[in-house]
C-alpha cells in the first residue's frame, strides 16, 4: 500500500493540530507564564534576605540629632527604614522628614567615597578621586605658603563644635603653629546670646540659655520656623499640644506665609528686613502704655535713661510705614504680650536670611521687658554638657566673626550641613586661599572647596548628639554606626593628624572616637545629676545607670540622658536694653528705621527646612523628599514661599 | 494576599485610624515614612501630583478668607479603607480589591491588577494611584529597600492598604508566642508611627478599650463624603468648626457604621 | 508629457511584473456585474489612510512599549480618550446587532439590503474597539484574568465577556460575506461551509442582539453603579441603574441611523445607487421613533436625578455644571439638540421635510451619543470630589490621538476593501441594471 500525502491531509493535520493545541493546556499555561514573566521583569529588583533586627542611632545632618530607631535586615545588617524613638525625653519621637530618608543618603549621587580634588567648570562642580596622600601633600604645601602669605595659615571651621571630636581636633591643632579652630555662630542661639550680652553679674544666667516651652503663653515669633523643628523637632508636638489646649498662642511675624505662619494663630506679614522696626515698636508701647512689670522694670539700667528716648520714634503708626503691620495690631499684640507670660524668638528661617545680630539686638531688648530673664520668664539657664579636658594644649577657639577679613590662608571646613551662608565664610579667606571640605556629599560649602577629604556619612560614623540649641536642659545621646563607610573615606581627626604628620608636627596620639565618648559619659555619671532614659521603659537616676560603662551601654541601644534643669534666678537680673557699644546702637537705629535690605535669595539650593534648624540647606537632598514637592502639592518646591503682595518691596 | 474568610479564632477587628486634623502641622514625614516603608520610588522626572504615586496624600485647605487673615489646615487622606461597600471592590473586572473580613482592610492584589483604572475612576476619595511608568528606585533606596513589600510593575494600580505586612508580621509573632490574637501595640502603619505630632490615632475601632475606639466616639469627629456611604474606617476629628464644615458640611457621624468588614 | 509617461511605465518591466498582475488579481477578487474604481485611483485614495494607519501603529507601539505615560492620562483621569471614543465606537457600531435583529428576528426582509454593510461596521466598530482596549490596560498580558478571576458584581466584567463573545459572533457574521467572494467561492469546501453557516445566522443573530444588548447596558452600567461618584450614579431598576437602559436605548436609536449615514456617504464617495429608497427610509423611521422614546426616558432620568438620586448624595446637583466649560447647555445639547431634532428630522423625513435632511440628522443624532459618553467618562472625572479638591481638565497626547486614528484608518480600509470584493451591498446589481 502506498501512502499518498496531498495538500489537504497537511492542511487537515495542521488545523486539526492547532485546534488540539487550544484545548490542551499549552497555550493557558504560556498565558499564565507570560503573566509571571511581566512581574518578574528586569525592572524588579532584589530586597535584601535575612534577619530583621532593630537597631538604635541618631541622625547627625543637623544639630538637633533626632534619635532613630532602625530596622535592619540581613547580616550585616543593613538599615532598610527608620522612625523616631518613641518616649524620647528630647525629640518625643520626632523625626523631621528628611530623617526618614537618612539612610538612603549614603548612596546619593552627590556622596563621595574617596579624597578628591574639585574644579568648577562651566556645566557645574565636577569632583576627580585623588589618592589620599596627593590631597594631604597638597593641603599641606598650601598651608607652607600660606604661613608667609596669611595671617592666619590653617583654620578648621567646625560646623558642630563642642564634640570630643572637635576637642580632638583642637588637640591635633595645637601641634601645627598658626592653626586655629573657628566655630560658626548658632542661629537659633542667636536671640540668646543677645540677650547673654545685656546681662550682668552673676546671678544672670551664664551658661548657655534655653526656652522653657511650657511657660510662655504668647510666643511672637519673628520667622522663627517654631512649626518645623526649630532647634529639634521635638518641640513641635510640645507646642501643638499646648496650642490646642488654648494655653498657648503663636503670632507669626514674617514676610513670607512659611509653614509656621499657616499654623500660627495669627500670621502679621511684614515687608522684609523690618523685623527690627518691629521689636521695637513692640517695646515702645510696652515703655509708653506702661506695660513693663514694676519688678522687671527696675533691675534694667537705661530703660528711663537712654532706652525710653531711644524707642520713642518708633510709636504704632512709624512702625507701620517702615514695615506695613497695622498701627492697630501693633498695638493689641504689646498689649498682649504685657498681659502674661510671653516670648519674642528671632533667629529668622532657613532658607532666608538669618537676622541680623540688629535684629535680634532689639528682640533681646523686647524679652527683657517682658521679664523673660527673670524668675517667671521663658528663658532659662542650664547646666552646662560635662566636658572632659584633654591632656595636652588646645588650639585656640575664634568666633568666625572675630576673625579678620581676609586673612585665613587654609580653611578645612568639618561637617555637612550649611549653616553659614558661603559669603560669610568667602569674606575670611585671602584672595588665594584654599578650601578643603571634609563633608561627605558634594553640597553646600564643599562645593566651594578645592580639595575634598570626605569624613563618613551619618549612619556610618560613631558620633555624639550634644543639647539641641534652645533647650532648656542639657542632654546627652549617642549616634551608633549602622553601616561600614566607604574605604577611602578618614574621620576628621584622621585627617587632621595625617596633615600634621605632613607638616612634621608632632601630634599627640588621638585616642579614638569611642574612647573619648567614654570619657564624656563617665564626665556625666561623676556629675551625679539627670536621668537616663531607655526605649520602652521609666526614666531612671543617674546614680542607677550602672557607673559610666552602663551608660555608655544603655545610650547605644537608643537611650539617651537628660540633665537636671538648673534652678532659676530669685531675682531679674540687672540688664542694659540697648546695646554695649555707641556704634552698635547707631546701627540698631538705621536697620530699624531703613530696613535691612534683603537678598531675595537664591534658595534654589536649599532644602526644605523641616529639622534644619541651623542648617539652611544644602545637605543633599533624599529623592525622597523631592517626590514629596514634584508628586504632591503640599510644598511647590523645597523653596518656594507664598508672600503677601502689599508688604514686599522691590528688593 | 492570604486573607481568612474566617479567621483562625473567629475574631474580627475593623482597624481604623482617627486623624486629629487640629495636630497635622503638613511636614510631610507621614508621606515620606510611607514611601520609605512601601517601596513607592519617586517618579520619572516628568511625574507631578497627578501621575506620581502617592498612598498618603497631604492636602492642604484653606478657609477661602483673604490673606493673610487665612486659615490653613492640613488633611492627610490616606485610603478611607471603606467599608463592605468599597466602591473599588464591587467594580474591579478581576477580583483584585477585597475587603478583608479579618481586619476590614481593603486590600489590592497589584499582580492581579489589569491596569484598567476602574477602581480609580470609582474611588471619590482619588486614594488610588496608577504606575504611569516603570519604578525607577534611586541609588540608596534601591539597595534598601523593604523585603516585606513586593515591589510593583508598571501598569497596575496601588494603594495604601495601612501597611497589610506589619500585621502579618504582629499575626506571626503573636503565633509564635503561641498567641492567637496580634497585640494591639505590634501592629502600627508606619505613617501612625512617624508623625511627629501624634496626629493618627490606630488601631481596632471595634475593641471599646482602645484608644481609637474611645476617640473615635468623641467630639468633633467626621468622615470624608459621609453621605455618600462609603463608611470609611478614617475618621478626622478638629474642634475648629470650620474645619468640620469645610470638611464635610459638619454632618455628624451617621451612627450606622458596619461593625463586619 | 502624460502619454510619454503612459508609455514610458506601460512599457516596463514595474508595469509588466506588477501593476498589470496586480489588476489581474484586483480584477478576479471583485464581484461581476458590479463597477469600481481602477486599482490606482484606490491605492491613491488608500494610500492616506495607510500612513495614517502606520502613524497610528507607531503611537500605539509607543503606548505599549514605554508604558501609559505616553498619553495624558493621569489619577485623576483614569479614563480618558480611548475610553470615551470606545464608547462611542460601540454605541455607533449597534448597528450591526440591530440590522440583524430586525432582518432575522423580525424578518423585516427590506434590511437585507444593508446587512452586510452593518455587519462590516460592526466588526471594524468592535474590533478597533477592543484593539484599543488591549493598549488603555496597563498590562495586556493579563487580559485573560478577567475570564479566569470573573468578578460577577462588576459591570467590567460583564462588558469583557460580551464584547469578546459578541466580537466572535461579528466574526462569524463576516466570514459568510468573505466566503461569498467570487474566488472563494470556487472551493466547493467553503461553499458548503457557507451554506451551513447560514442556516444559524438566525441563532447568531438572537445571540448577538442578546448579547449586544447587555454589552451596550453594561457600559452604561459602568458608570451608573459609581455610587461614589454623584454625578455619574443612577438608582437602580432591578440590578440595572438607569444608564444601562439608556445607553442600550441610544445604542439601538443611533446604530440604524449610523448605518443610514455610511450607507449615503459609500454611495456618494462611488457615485453608485447601492440601496432602494425604502431602506434609509425604513431606518429612518426606526431611528427616528427609537430616539424620540430615548429623549423621553433621558429627560425623565435626567429630572429624578436632578430631585432625587444626586441631593440624597449631598451634591447640589447644578454644581456639577457651574464649572466651565460644562454648564447646563450640556443637557440642553444632549437631550434636545441632538436628541429630539434628529428624532423628529428622521420620523418626519419625507413627509414634510426633503429627504436630503436625513442624513444630516442621523449625524447629529451620532453627535448626540458621542457627547453623552463625553459626559459621562469625562466630566466625570473633570468634577471635584473632595471638599479641597479642584475641577481639572486634561487633553489627549499625539500618542492617543494618533492610535484612535489608526482604529479609524483601520475601519476605512477594511469597508473600503471589503467594498470592493464583496457583496456589501444586494441590490447594487439590481439597481446598476435598472
Amino acid at each position: 500500500m502506498r501512502l499518498s500525502l496531498t495538500r489537504r491531509d497537511v492542511l487537515f493535520a495542521a488545523t486539526g493540530s492547532a485546534a488540539g493545541l487550544v484545548l490542551s493546556p499549552v497555550p493557558w499555561k504560556l498565558l499564565g507564564d507570560s503573566a509571571i514573566w511581566t512581574q518578574r521583569s528586569r525592572f524588579a529588583p532584589e530586597t535584601l534576605r535575612g534577619d530583621i533586627t532593630t537597631r538604635f542611632s541618631a541622625c547627625t545632618l543637623c544639630p538637633a540629632g533626632c534619635a532613630l530607631r532602625a530596622r535592619c535586615v540581613g547580616m550585616p545588617a543593613v538599615p532598610v527604614s527608620l522612625t523616631g524613638v518613641a518616649g524620647h525625653p528630647v525629640t518625643h519621637g520626632a523625626l523631621c522628614p528628611t530623617g526618614f530618608a537618612l539612610h538612603h543618603l549614603t548612596r546619593h549621587p552627590l556622596r563621595l567615597t574617596g579624597p578628591a580634588q574639585i574644579a568648577r567648570r562651566k556645566g557645574g562642580v565636577e569632583a576627580t578621586s585623588r589618592m589620599a596622600d596627593t590631597v594631604i601633600a597638597s593641603v599641606a604645601d598650601a598651608v607652607r605658603s600660606a604661613r608667609t602669605a596669611a595671617k592666619v595659615p590653617l583654620a578648621v571651621l567646625d560646623l558642630r563644635p563642642g564634640r570630643m571630636a572637635s576637642l580632638e581636633c583642637r588637640r591635633l591643632l595645637a601641634g601645627i603653629p598658626g592653626a586655629i579652630h573657628v566655630v560658626p555662630p548658632s542661629r537659633e542661639a542667636s536671640t540668646f546670646e543677645a540677650i547673654r550680652t545685656r546681662l550682668e553679674g552673676a546671678e544672670g544666667a551664664v551658661g548657655p540659655l534655653g526656652i522653657d516651652l511650657d511657660k510662655p503663653r504668647t510666643i511672637v515669633s519673628f520667622g522663627a520656623p517654631l512649626w518645623e523643628g526649630w532647634g529639634t523637632p521635638g518641640t513641635v508636638p510640645v507646642l501643638v499640644t499646648r496650642q490646642n489646649q488654648g494655653s498657648l498662642r503663636l503670632v507669626q511675624i514674617e514676610a513670607h506665609r512659611s509653614p509656621t505662619a499657616e499654623c500660627a494663630d495669627r500670621w502679621l506679614p511684614i515687608r522684609p528686613g523690618t523685623e527690627a522696626a518691629v521689636a521695637l515698636g513692640l517695646a515702645h508701647v510696652l515703655v509708653t502704655d506702661g506695660l513693663v512689670a514694676p519688678e522687671v522694670a527696675r533691675r534694667a539700667r537705661d530703660l528711663d535713661t537712654s532706652f525710653r528716648t531711644f524707642v520713642a520714634p518708633f510709636e504704632p503708626s512709624a512702625v507701620e510705614r517702615i514695615s506695613g503691620i497695622p498701627a492697630s495690631a501693633l498695638r493689641s499684640l504689646a498689649h498682649e504680650m504685657a498681659e502674661g507670660s510671653s516670648l519674642a524668638i528671632g533667629s529668622g528661617a532657613p532658607g532666608t536670611e538669618p537676622l541680623g545680630p540688629e535684629e535680634e539686638s532689639a528682640i533681646a531688648a523686647l524679652n527683657l521687658l517682658l521679664g523673660n530673664a527673670g524668675p517667671n520668664g521663658s528663658v532659662v539657664g542650664r547646666h552646662e554638657l560635662p566636658s572632659p579636658t584633654l591632656e595636652g594644649s588646645l588650639a585656640t577657639e575664634v568666633p568666625l566673626a572675630e576673625l579678620a577679613d581676609g586673612s585665613v590662608g587654609v580653611l578645612v571646613i568639618d561637617g555637612a550641613a550649611e549653616t553659614v551662608p558661603w559669603p560669610v565664610v568667602a569674606s575670611k579667606l585671602t584672595k588665594t586661599a584654599t578650601v578643603v571640605s571634609l563633608s561627605p556629599w558634594l553640597t553646600g560649602l564643599s562645593l566651594h572647596a578645592s580639595w575634598a577629604v570626605p569624613s563618613p556619612a551619618p549612619l556610618e560614623l560613631l558620633d555624639e548628639v550634644l543639647p539641641p540649641a534652645g533647650a532648656p536642659v542639657a542632654s546627652w545621646g549617642l549616634a551608633l554606626p549602622l553601616v561600614a563607610p566607604p574605604e577611602r573615606t578618614m574621620t576628621p581627626v584622621t585627617f587632621l593628624s595625617r596633615l600634621a604628620a605632613a607638616l612634621g608636627a608632632t601630634a599627640p596620639a588621638h585616642e579614638g572616637a569611642e574612647t573619648l565618648l567614654r570619657r564624656r559619659a563617665a564626665g556625666i555619671v561623676a556629675a551625679g545629676r539627670g536621668k537616663v532614659f531607655v526605649p520602652g521603659g521609666a526614666l531612671m537616676a543617674i546614680a542607677d545607670a550602672g557607673g559610666s560603662d552602663g551608660l555608655y551601654e544603655k545610650l547605644s541601644a537608643g537611650g539617651a540622658w537628660i540633665d537636671d534643669p538648673l534652678p532659676g534666678p530669685t531675682q531679674s537680673p540687672r540688664y542694659m536694653l540697648l546695646p554695649p557699644t555707641q556704634q552698635e546702637v547707631a546701627s540698631l537705629a538705621a536697620v530699624a528705621t531703613l530696613g535691612r535690605a534683603v537678598r531675595q535669595g537664591d534658595a534654589s539650593g536649599y532644602l526644605d527646612p523641616e529639622g534644619y534648624v541651623g542648617a539652611t540647606g544644602a545637605v543633599p537632598e533624599p529623592a525622597i523628599l523631592g517626590k514629596l514637592c514634584r508628586e504632591s502639592l503640599l510644598r511647590t518646591s523645597t523653596a518656594a514661599r507664598r508672600s503677601m503682595p502689599v508688604t514686599i518691596r522691590e528688593a | 494576599m492570604q486573607s481568612a474568610k474566617k479567621p483562625l479564632d473567629g475574631k474580627t477587628h475593623r482597624y481604623g485610624m482617627v486623624i486629629d486634623l487640629d495636630r497635622c502641622t503638613g511636614c510631610g514625614a507621614c508621606m515620606v515614612a510611607c514611601a520609605v516603608e512601601n517601596n513607592v520610588p519617586p517618579g520619572d522626572p516628568a511625574a507631578n501630583e497627578r501621575t506620581g504615586i502617592s498612598w498618603l496624600r497631604i492636602y492642604r485647605m484653606n478657609d477661602g478668607q483673604p490673606l493673610p487673615e487665612t486659615r490653613t489646615a492640613f488633611v492627610p487622606v490616606p485610603c478611607q479603607q471603606c467599608g463592605a461597600k468599597a466602591p473599588c471592590v464591587s467594580v474591579c473586572p478581576q477580583n483584585a480589591v477585597e475587603v478583608d473580613r479579618s481586619s476590614g482592610i481593603v486590600g489590592q492584589i497589584p499582580v492581579r491588577c489589569l491596569g484598567c483604572r476602574y477602581c480609580m475612576a470609582a474611588c471619590p476619595y482619588h486614594a488610588r494611584s496608577f504606575n504611569w511608568w516603570d519604578p525607577v528606585w534611586p541609588a540608596g533606596m534601591k539597595e534598601s529597600l523593604n523585603p516585606d513589600v513586593s515591589t510593583r510593575t508598571r501598569g497596575v494600580v496601588e494603594k495604601c492598604n495601612f501597611c497589610f505586612h506589619r500585621l502579618q508580621a504582629a499575626r506571626a509573632k503573636a503565633a509564635a508566642a503561641g498567641s492567637r490574637e496580634e497585640s494591639p501595640g505590634d501592629y502600627l502603619p508606619a505613617c501612625v508611627e512617624a508623625c511627629p505630632t501624634s496626629a493618627f490615632l490606630f488601631g481596632d475601632l471595634d475593641d471599646p478599650t482602645s484608644d481609637v475606639a474611645k476617640a473615635a466616639e468623641g467630639k468633633g469627629t467626621f468622615r470624608l463624603l459621609e453621605k455618600l456611604g462609603t463608611d470609611p474606617k478614617v475618621i478626622y476629628r478638629s474642634a475648629r468648626p470650620w474645619v468640620r464644615q469645610m470638611a464635610d458640611g459638619a454632618l455628624p457621624r451617621n451612627g450606622k457604621e458596619e461593625h463586619r468588614g | 508629457m502624460a502619454s510619454t509617461m503612459d508609455s514610458l511605465v506601460s512599457g516596463t518591466l514595474i508595469n509588466t511584473k506588477i501593476i498589470e498582475p496586480l489588476k489581474t488579481v484586483d480584477g478576479k477578487l471583485m464581484a461581476r456585474g458590479v463597477r469600481r474604481a481602477p486599482l490606482p485611483k484606490f491605492l491613491l485614495a488608500m494610500a492616506p489612510w495607510v500612513v495614517v494607519l502606520g502613524f497610528g501603529l507607531y503611537g500605539a507601539w509607543l503606548c505599549l512599549y514605554r508604558g501609559l505615560n505616553q498619553t495624558n492620562m493621569d489619577n485623576r483621569f483614569a479614563f480618558g480618550l480611548w475610553i470615551y471614543l470606545d464608547l462611542t465606537i460601540i454605541a455607533l457600531g449597534a448597528g450591526a446587532f440591530f440590522t440583524g435583529f430586525l432582518l432575522y428576528v423580525l424578518r423585516r426582509t427590506e434590511m437585507k439590503a444593508v446587512i452586510n454593510s452593518a455587519v462590516v461596521i460592526g466588526f471594524v466598530c468592535y474590533s478597533g474597539a477592543v484593539a484599543i482596549l488591549m493598549i488603555d490596560v496597563g498590562q495586556p498580558l493579563r487580559a485573560w484574568f478577567t475570564f479566569w478571576h470573573p468578578n460577577i458584581h462588576s459591570m467590567l466584567t460583564e462588558v469583557t465577556f460580551c464584547i469578546t463573545c459578541y466580537l466572535m459572533v461579528l466574526a462569524i457574521e463576516y466570514t459568510p460575506l468573505l466566503l461569498k467572494n467570487r474566488q472563494l467561492r470556487k472551493v466547493p469546501s467553503l461553499l458548503v461551509f457557507e451554506f451551513e453557516l447560514h442556516k444559524v445566522m438566525v441563532v447568531l443573530a438572537a445571540l448577538g442582539t442578546f448579547l449586544s444588548f447587555f454589552h451596550q447596558g453594561s457600559l452604561g452600567g459602568l458608570y451608573g453603579v459609581m455610587s461614589a461618584r454623584p454625578f455619574a450614579f443612577r438608582e437602580a431598576i432591578g440590578i440595572w441603574p438607569s444608564t444601562f437602559f439608556l445607553f442600550i436605548l441610544s445604542a439601538a436609536a443611533v446604530g440604524p441611523g449610523f448605518v443610514l449615514a455610511t450607507t449615503a456617504l459609500v454611495e456618494k464617495l462611488s457615485g453608485k445607487k447601492l440601496v432602494k429608497d425604502e431602506v434609509p427610509a425604513l431606518l429612518a423611521k426606526i431611528s427616528g421613533s427609537l430616539l424620540i422614546v430615548y429623549v423621553l426616558a433621558k429627560a425623565v432620568d435626567t429630572l429624578v436625578w436632578i430631585n432625587s438620586t444626586s441631593p440624597s448624595t449631598g451634591a447640589e446637583p447644578m454644581s456639577f455644571y457651574s464649572h466651565r466649560p460644562f454648564g447646563p447647555w450640556i443637557l440642553f445639547a444632549e437631550i434636545v439638540v441632538c436628541g429630539l431634532v434628529p428624532a423628529l428630522l428622521l420620523r418626519d423625513g419625507g413627509k414634510r421635510l426633503s429627504l436630503k435632511w436625513r442624513v444630516p440628522a442621523a449625524a447629529l443624532a451620532c453627535s448626540g451619543v458621542a457627547l453623552n459618553r463625553f459626559v459621562m467618562t469625562i466630566q466625570t472625572q473633570a468634577l471635584p470630589t473632595l471638599p479641597f479638591d479642584r475641577f481639572l481638565s486634561y487633553t489627549p497626547s499625539w500618542q492617543e490621538t494618533a492610535s484612535f486614528l489608526a482604529v479609524v484608518a483601520y475601519g476605512v480600509l477594511v469597508y473600503a476593501l471589503s467594498f470592493r470584493y464583496l457583496n456589501l451591498f444586494p441590490e447594487e446589481r439590481e439597481l446598476a441594471n435598472s
